[in-house]
């Protein structure tokens, strides 16, 4: 994929990009700065894309691990206890913006990423490399937690 | 607000994405471009290691390898060891010179001719002698011979020190007289293993002049002999200047027949007039460019040959302006050494201590007979500061004619020092006349006397 494509083809999912990785992380800033980092991150591995037609689960893959190393250098730079692990039956409590960013980082990116970003289950199972079928069981249970009832569609 | 509420109301909200958020960052290109260029920085350090790791295991792992590396060393001992001859220091840097790589172990000495110089006229074998039990080894009388039929080549050989530390590269010359340098010859050197004893032990008190003594061959020489090949772009080099130039040097006519240039060396050919009243014996010149670069007389090593028919020394050798691409050659003699014709023996007394007449500079030193053998000692102006050189031949002769031979002596400080005799600028000749009963002896002058030319003769050479 030549530099112009790939200019035209992340102008066109980024604020999906930006989307997720602002519910993932709960903070502007650090959405922004990953999302850009994401894309330096594709931007330099671009010649490993041997199909083009999976550019954006690939770069939603790349984001999602990005997501991941933010969240990471944040817990190391805040105190553990400063980001409690909720009980499960905490989060119909919270607001649903910040019950999303508490559920377990397994459930809440697919969550993000089925009912956020547009994603269906095949492409949420690409970008996040598991199976359909665990996809589903996991929107199922992110769903309960969340006391959101969404559709499969 | 119910949950689905909620959602639809983070719906909206997540529509509004940053305005930066809808194009891709400047940043992106900037930081892999900076990539680009740390990466090219560093991948050839990084390449370098893995080369290095492969060098060092290829090396450990593979004998030829370890050999071809071991080999860098041993050229750079070769250019250590030509420094002092400008002929053979340029004929390497213009890389002229022949790998040969051969190597004998007899006992627990191994020979390796490493390299040899070779063109038309001239080899320079490089050799060196190693052994797990001596320190130092000896090498003697080195021989060339003909391939085919083992007979003797006519050639001139001189060798480095006899004596050299194990696995110090050592050098063997050979100048052809006459003919092309052949394909293959063989090469011989006897061997022996030197026992250091001797450094430590206590010199011997009186010092005498050097006795006369019987040569007696050591019993456990070894004789590596290997057939050289050499690669004919190199024995073909060479050029010959047929001049016939007719001159005066001092008050002799000479003619300056020609020239050959080799890498190795350079040859002046000269012809004596048949009516001149002396040989000559040697030259003090040199040979200029239009560069004015200069190449001058071989300082150790072979640096003349004789005619076969006179004392003369036709043939005069230069360093070599071979590879200096010169257009024009000139030669300027400003000196030259004769032997006059009528003083090819000269008489001494030894009873009374009287010489006739001597080479100029030499006056008869002493003469003592020590009820076996004469002792004889000759005082020797220096031409120049710590520089000696040959006085007499090794040939000397009873009245009646009986040839005899010396083949020792020695040339410096006086062995029996007088006040007399500690002047500047003067060394001594001494040596041995053995179990020669006579009181008169007819010694062979190496020259008569010395000419210093106020004007250099100048030669076009081409």
């Amino acid at each position: 994929m030549q530099v112009d494509a790939f200019s035209n083809r992340v102008m066109a999912i980024k604020p999906r990009l930006y989307r997720i990785a602002l519910l993932y992380l709960g903070n502007e800033s650090m959405a922004k700065d990953t999302v850009d980092e994401a894309e330096y991150r594709a931007y330099i591995s671009l010649k490993k894309l041997r199909q083009p037609e999976y550019f954006e689960t690939w770069l939603t893959r790349i984001l999602i691990n990005e997501c991941k190393k933010a969240m990471h250098r944040a817990k190391r730079e805040v105190a553990y206890e400063a980001i409690p692990e909720p009980a499960a039956e905490n989060f119909d409590a919270l607001p649903l913006k910040e019950a999303i960013g508490k559920l377990p980082h397994e459930l809440r990116e697919v969550i993000i990423l089925r009912y956020f970003s547009g994603y269906s289950v095949v492409e949420t199972a690409q970008s996040l490399d598991i199976p359909q079928g665990t996809v589903a069981t996991r929107q199922r249970r992110a769903l309960q937690l969340l006391r959101l009832e969404l559709s499969d569609a | 607000m119910n949950r689905q509420q909620e959602y639809q109301e983070l719906l909206l909200e997540l529509e509004n994405t940053p305005k930066e958020m809808s194009q891709m960052s400047a940043n992106t290109k900037i930081r892999a471009r900076k990539r680009t260029i740390l990466r090219s920085t560093l991948i050839p350090p990084g390449l370098f290691l893995a080369m290095l790791c492969m060098v060092t295991l290829a090396v450990n792992t593979s004998p030829t390898i370890a050999y071809a590396f071991e080999r860098i060393p041993v050229l750079r001992q070769i250019a250590v060891a030509v420094n002092f001859n400008p002929s053979l220091t340029v004929a390497i840097e213009h890389e002229f010179i022949q790998r040969i790589d051969l190597a004998q172990t007899i006992g627990d000495i191994t020979m390796r001719v490493e390299y040899v110089i070779v063109d038309q006229r001239q080899l320079n074998i490089f050799y060196t002698l190693s052994s797990p039990t001596y320190a130092y080894l000896n090498s003697w009388r080195p021989a060339i011979f003909c391939a085919e039929d083992e007979t003797h080549l006519p050639v001139s050989i001189s060798s480095g020190p006899h004596t050299q530390s194990s696995g110090a590269i050592r050098q063997t010359v050979v100048n052809f007289f006459d003919g092309q340098m052949p394909d293959t010859l063989v090469f011989e050197m006897l061997v022996l293993g030197v026992d250091t004893a001797w450094m430590y032990a206590e010199i011997p008190e009186p010092v005498q002049a050097l006795p006369q003594r019987e040569y007696t061959e050591p019993a456990d020489l070894i004789a590596f002999v290997f057939t050289l090949a050499f690669d004919p772009g190199f024995t073909e080099q060479g050029k010959i200047l047929y001049l016939y130039q007719d001159f005066t040097l001092a008050d002799q006519r000479m003619v300056l027949t020609s020239v050959e240039i080799y890498p190795t060396h350079m040859r002046i050919n000269l012809a004596a007039d048949p009516s001149n009243t002396a040989w000559l014996r040697s030259l003090h010149f040199f040979a200029e460019n239009e560069r004015g670069e200069r190449f001058d007389t071989i300082s150790n090593g072979i640096t003349a040959f004789g005619a076969v028919d006179s004392p003369t020394m036709a043939s005069h050798l230069l360093h070599s302006p071979f590879f200096a691409q010169s257009e024009a050659l000139t030669l300027y003699i400003k000196g030259v050494e004769w032997l006059d014709k009528d003083m090819q023996r000269v008489r001494v007394d030894l009873a009374n201590g009287i010489a006739q007449r001597l080479p100029e500079g030499v006056t008869l030193d002493e003469a003592r007979w020590d009820g076996q053998s004469w002792h004889l000692s000759f005082a020797v102006i220096e031409r120049a500061p710590n520089h000696n050189h040959q006085i007499f031949g090794q040939d000397f002769f009873n009245e009646a004619g009986e040839a005899f031979r010396f083949n020792a002596w020695s040339s410096g400080i006086r062995f029996h020092s007088s006040p007399g005799y500690d002047a500047p600028n003067v060394f001594f000749v001494q040596f041995a006349l053995a179990d020669f009963p006579y009181d008169i002896v007819y010694l062979t002058p190496a020259y008569s006397r010395v000419a210093t030319l106020v004007a250099p003769v100048a030669l076009r050479l081409r």
